[in-house]
């Protein structure tokens, strides 16, 4: 039996009509299997985010498909697409987005309202390192712990598919390493599909699987033999290329 | 049930972010709440007290009609004082029956000449208008029958004629129609408890009962007839089916039997059209009170809009994480309907001082005590509309958030 769990078929994306249309998305394929770490590695404009909003059922494909399990995407009405951000999603954005008037616990209880099998609040926060800032609202967090919160809030769902955007894009070094950590954690803590955007070509080490993306289409899908801890990566603007 | 609880905790948590904004919508809903409330309440305590006051002033009182209710009147039906025996003798539960001759005449006493205004009943006359005796007694049955000189006047009249009220066993010299007639006084009436009747009640300077019999004599007048009588039942029970006897033996007797001749009016008949005026009045007020509502509804309607304008990237993130369309729509119905609902009860209870407050001025100024009341059905119908008011002004922003795609609302940021 195949265990490809997320596959993505020849999938085509465009904006805009005549001399304004954009090729987004132009014949995307890959496979994501159950339980891996994958990094889609790809420069500014490369179709990540659009392809991560394809994949979380809130943006639809011109042409191909995406599949869970076999499900096809493209197949569901809004209310299928719902309960399939509902069961099987925990989406991470970038920029955390959290419910400004909503505390830490309560921001992470939406998340575990939303699901049917739910993580327990508490262990999720100790989890996090959040129990002390629990009470607190997001505007007197940091952008580490706000980015924190809004992992918890993807991962309390206990989610087959952890989406995450760009989570380290507007942190810190150390704040960075201690949230790929975290995500790191959650992977294999509760066996998510860990699916995870980055401009960061460092990020690459930590993966299972990476795929690099430019132009709309698959450059390279490579599987990482040589994964090392989020605590072992180093990396420095200067170096990212020597590394590579 | 927690679901709701928690959209419940949301809205509260909303509400309270933004205070200012949130109490001026409230504003809206709390003087259309309250002004309905206080109108209502000042209308109800009105009521209760223009209806205890009748009540007790003219409660169970009936006249009984040789007419209707149109006005006219049937000579052939008119009563006599025969008829009136008669009724007494053979029909039970009468505990009033008495013509009414009343009319004008001049009394004169050490203080001069007063204009006096004479009531001519029978003894049982008192029982249908009580009244607290400052000396003395009604006149009886035997003073009745023996067509006895005795009058009893009105507390002011006793003052007009001798200066005080102590004046049982005094004589007052009674003029009518050239004629005069010396009248011993046996009792002194004093004033009704219904404070409401003697406010409208426009008294004589001199007032006086005297038997019926005693004045027929020194008048005289035969055989009169009378156009109505006074009756009272001795229960209220009873009342209604006492009544039909009597017109059924007096339609017999006079031989007019089914021409509708003989008619009644009750005073609760009478009690009750003036409450159902009181009530149209109230009503009438309230609605026009009730159009602030839907000012208030517009506000909150506008305020839910621009909430979910402000929110366009938290229902992008739920909806994102897998809330369905119906439950973004509850949680800003439900916004909508605690922020209506806050202001309904805020409403009820500056409704309800303010009526109290009206009724404070009302007993100050017009010494009529009136007590404001709502009872649980207006509060639980107010807390109900309230909610409705928001259910339905926040229909459409609430379908506006729901409506948003969530990659839309996530991209507008």
């Amino acid at each position: 039996m195949n265990n490809d769990f997320l596959e993505i078929k020849d999938l085509k994306k465009s904006f805009g009509t005549g001399e304004a249309r954009q090729d987004v998305l132009r014949g995307m394929n890959f496979t994501v299997k159950k339980g891996e770490f994958c990094v889609l590695l790809g420069p500014s404009g490369s179709g990540k985010s659009t392809l991560l909003n394809i994949i979380g059922g809130i943006d639809t494909p011109d042409e191909g498909y995406v599949s869970i399990n076999g499900d096809k995407l493209e197949e569901m009405n809004e209310k299928q697409l719902t309960m399939y951000r509902r069961k099987h999603l925990g989406y991470v954005f970038q920029m955390y987005n959290l419910i400004p008037n909503l505390n830490v616990k309560e921001n992470i209880e939406v998340g575990a309202y939303l699901s049917d099998k739910p993580l327990d609040v508490e262990e999720v926060l100790t989890t996090l390192g959040l129990q002390n800032h629990k009470y607190k609202y997001p505007s007197q967090l940091s952008g580490g712990q706000q980015q924190r919160v809004s992992i918890g809030r993807a991962v309390v769902k206990n989610p087959d598919i952890l989406m995450c955007d760009e989570p380290t894009g507007a942190l810190d070094y150390k704040t960075s390493k201690e949230i790929l950590a975290l995500i790191e954690d959650c992977n294999k803590k509760f066996g998510s599909t860990v699916i995870m955007v980055t401009h960061n070509e460092a990020i690459k080490y930590i993966a299972d699987h990476v795929i690099k993306l430019r132009d709309g289409v698959v450059r390279h899908n490579d599987i990482n033999e040589k994964k090392i801890s989020a605590f072992e990566l180093e990396w420095y603007p200067w170096m990212w290329h020597s590394k590579m | 049930m927690g679901q709701i609880i928690e959209y419940i905790k949301i809205s509260l948590k909303s509400i309270l972010s933004n205070r200012m904004r949130s109490i001026l919508t409230m504003l809206g809903i709390i003087i259309g709440i309250s002004s309905v409330i206080m109108i209502v309440s000042v209308g109800n305590g009105v009521r209760n007290s223009v209806s205890g006051q009748l009540d007790s002033a003219f409660g169970g009182q009936t006249y009984i009609m040789a007419g209707d209710m149109t006005g006219s009147i049937y000579p052939e039906a008119a009563f006599t004082e025969d008829d009136m025996n008669a009724v007494r003798d053979k029909i039970d539960h009468v505990k009033t029956l008495s013509m009414e001759e009343s009319g004008y005449g001049t009394s004169i006493s050490p203080k001069g000449e007063k204009v006096t205004y004479y009531t001519a009943v029978t003894p049982q006359y008192i029982l249908a208008n009580p009244r607290p005796f400052l000396c003395g007694r009604y006149f009886t049955q035997e003073e009745y029958d023996a067509g006895s000189k005795v009058c009893v006047i009105s507390e002011n009249g006793a003052k007009n004629l001798f200066g005080h009220t102590d004046v049982c066993g005094q004589t007052v010299s009674f003029e009518y129609g050239g004629k005069l007639i010396d009248l011993t006084v046996v009792g002194v009436k004093g004033k009704s408890e219904s404070e409401l009747f003697e406010m409208m009640y426009l008294e004589d300077e001199v007032e006086f009962d005297l038997p019926y019999t005693t004045f027929k004599s020194f008048a005289g007048f035969e055989d009169e007839k009378f156009e109505q009588m006074l009756f009272m039942a001795d229960s209220s029970e009873e009342a209604e089916g006492t009544i039909r006897k009597i017109i059924n033996f007096l339609e017999a007797r006079k031989q007019i039997r089914g021409e509708k001749k003989i008619t009644y009016i009750s005073f609760t008949s009478y009690l009750d059209q003036i409450m159902q005026v009181i009530n149209y009045i109230t009503i009438f007020i309230a609605f026009v009170a009730a159009i602030s509502l839907v000012v208030g509804g517009v506000g909150v309607m506008n305020i839910m809009l621009v909430s979910v304008t402000e929110r366009t990237k938290e229902i992008g993130i739920r909806k994102s994480l897998g809330a369905k369309t119906s439950s973004i729509m509850i949680q800003f119905l439900a916004e909508a309907a605690v922020l209506t609902i806050l202001g309904g009860l805020f409403g009820i209870l500056f409704g309800y001082l303010g009526g109290e407050l009206i009724c404070f001025i009302m007993s100050k100024l017009i010494k009529i005590n009136v007590v404001a009341t709502i009872g649980p059905g207006i509060v639980a119908g107010v807390v109900f509309f309230s909610a409705a008011i928001g259910i339905f002004f926040g229909i459409y922003p609430a379908r506006r958030a729901a409506k948003l795609s969530p990659i839309e609302a996530l991209r507008d940021f």
